[in-house]
């Protein structure tokens, strides 16, 4: 097959040179087929270069009107994959600006008057694989980028768009528990997840995790668990069974990996007909609970405060349910390490002290205005506007308990 | 007068190498007429005092005279160049009549050289 033309721009004002250098181009012959454009300025160059695909610019630093440098840096505006590589022709005793000219981007450089065939091919040839290499990493650059554009998209969809009412007829008002997301994600694939389950018209159960690290394989397990959460269905209204479930399931895989992979999770029941909320957790940041007329925040630790691996890393871990009341106007935080581990110039971390401290501030606030203010007052804390990790926040507000028709609001 | 030649044939018999005789034909008409304007275009700006002009004017015959053999014609060409860069104005406008004296002597010889090669 016969190779494609390289399209090269010659740039000299000289007549000779510039004859010279085109009948050298034709010697390249059909080893290096090179089909040249010859202009003698710098704006016809920059036209050129503007309105046509050129591979290689060989480009004289002397022209009327405009020095070369103002051409070369012209083509850096140009985007990578349509950029030509440049070649800079100097005439003896210029070869300090030819190497300038390197540094902010010329591929090489040539003395006019001692230009011949054989240093013509080598730039061309060195110029060009160097080019062909730099548009395969812009190339795939530019495919992750979309890729991870999407992937965001995808993680996202993944995430409810809508929550179930309780009962399902009620409308959100009339609802008895209400849920409130607040997800801020970096550029970064994140590992945070959350879904809401309706187990029966008085029953809902309420699934957050963060899977570790960022990037494309965090962005897998949090898809592996979101298909173990529908999964698991049959097991939703036991949250100790739930994740001691979804820990085989997902340690059957991770334990494989090479590296270790783990997600921190919790899982919560909301009984809504008895007024208590059932949980277990493995290695999750214990949720707040925000008892607003007891006017106290105490933390969902499990049961004589044992403590649970995260899924993945112990296969036959049995997790234990614990049980709390939970009364109306009641308001249940759970939350990602994004939020508290937020740090301050001294690397001091936000925490979960000053989260429970800034809950306790805010007892009877409706979830969207608190959640927003605790997001606020991290930021404040630590100075930076933007955190460093992915943010998901999850409040549950309580409207009313008790069995249908005999509630308490 | 130096009896050393005017032009090195070498230079020629490149080109002639990456075509044929027409294509010397055509760099000696190209050189002769343009190496004569840019040695115009100094000596006006010499004339005038501006430096850079001359710098910018010299600066392309010490390639295309290098390309066609013209060695003395480049190295004078080379000599006020860096004058005029260095802001020497006054050996100028000497150099610049040397420079015409070695161009006219290395343009004698390339059209000698082009009656001898023209079909």
């Amino acid at each position: 097959m016969k190779t494609p033309a390289i399209r090269l721009l010659l740039v000299d004002d000289n007549p000779v040179d510039a004859l010279l250098a085109q009948r050298m181009l034709q010697a390249l012959g059909d080893e290096l087929p090179i089909s040249t454009t010859w202009v003698d300025n710098a704006e016809k160059a920059m036209t050129e270069i503007r309105e046509h695909p050129y591979d290689i610019v060989v480009l004289d630093y002397q022209l009327p009107g405009a020095t070369g440098l103002d051409v070369l840096t012209a083509t850096k505006q140009i985007p990578q994959l349509r950029r030509p590589a440049v070649i800079m022709l100097t005439a003896s005793g210029s070869e300090k600006v030819a190497v300038d000219c390197m540094k902010i981007g010329a591929r090489d450089y040539l003395r006019k008057d001692e230009l011949a065939v054989a240093p013509l091919t080598r730039a061309i040839t060195s110029a060009l694989s160097q080019k062909r290499l730099e548009d395969q990493v812009a190339r795939y650059i530019a495919q992750t980028g979309e890729d991870m554009k999407m992937a965001r998209q995808l993680q996202h969809a993944l995430l409810p768009q809508r929550f179930p009412n309780f009962p399902a007829h009620a409308d959100l008002e009339d609802s008895a528990l209400r849920f409130h997301p607040l997800y801020i994600s970096t550029a970064e694939l994140g590992g945070d997840f959350y879904g809401v389950l309706r187990l029966s018209d008085t029953e809902a159960g309420v699934f957050i995790c963060d899977v570790m690290g960022h990037g494309v394989r965090s962005a897998l397990v949090t898809a592996m668990v979101r298909a173990l959460v529908e999964e698991l269905m049959p097991a939703a209204g036991d949250p100790g069974r739930f994740l001691t479930e979804m820990n085989y399931g997902l340690s059957a895989i991770l334990l494989n990996m090479e590296d270790p992979l783990f997600t921190t999770a919790f899982y919560l029941v909301a009984d809504i007909a008895r007024g208590r909320i059932h949980y277990a957790n493995a290695g999750h940041p214990a949720p707040l609970h925000l008892r607003t007329a007891a006017g106290a925040v105490e933390s969902l630790h499990n049961v004589g405060d044992r403590k649970y691996p995260a899924l993945g890393l112990v296969d036959d871990t049995h997790y234990t349910t614990t049980t709390i009341a939970i009364e109306p106007r009641d308001l249940i935080l759970l939350y990602t390490d994004g939020l508290v581990e937020i740090a301050n110039a001294s690397r001091e971390e936000y925490g979960h002290a000053r989260l429970e401290a800034d809950c306790r501030a805010r007892l009877g606030l409706r979830a969207p205005r608190l959640l927003d203010e605790l997001v606020a007052s991290a930021k404040k804390f630590s100075g930076d506007e933007q955190f460093d990790d992915d943010v998901c926040l999850l409040g549950i507000e309580v409207a009313r308990t008790g069995q249908p028709g005999k509630e308490t609001a | 007068m130096s009896a050393e030649p005017a032009i090195n044939s070498a230079a020629l018999e490149k080109i002639r190498e990456l075509g044929d005789n027409d294509l010397v034909i055509k760099i000696i008409d190209l050189f002769v007429d343009y190496a004569a304007a840019k040695i115009a275009e100094a000596r006006e700006a010499s004339n005038r005092g501006d430096l850079q002009a001359v710098q910018f004017a010299v600066h392309p015959i010490k390639s295309s005279a290098g390309n066609v053999g013209a060695d003395h014609v480049r190295a004078i060409a080379q000599q006020i160049e860096k004058l005029a860069s260095q802001g020497e104005a006054g050996p100028i406008p000497a150099r610049i009549a040397d420079l015409d004296t070695a161009f006219v002597i290395a343009r004698d010889q390339l059209i000698r050289h082009r009656t001898a090669i023209a079909p």
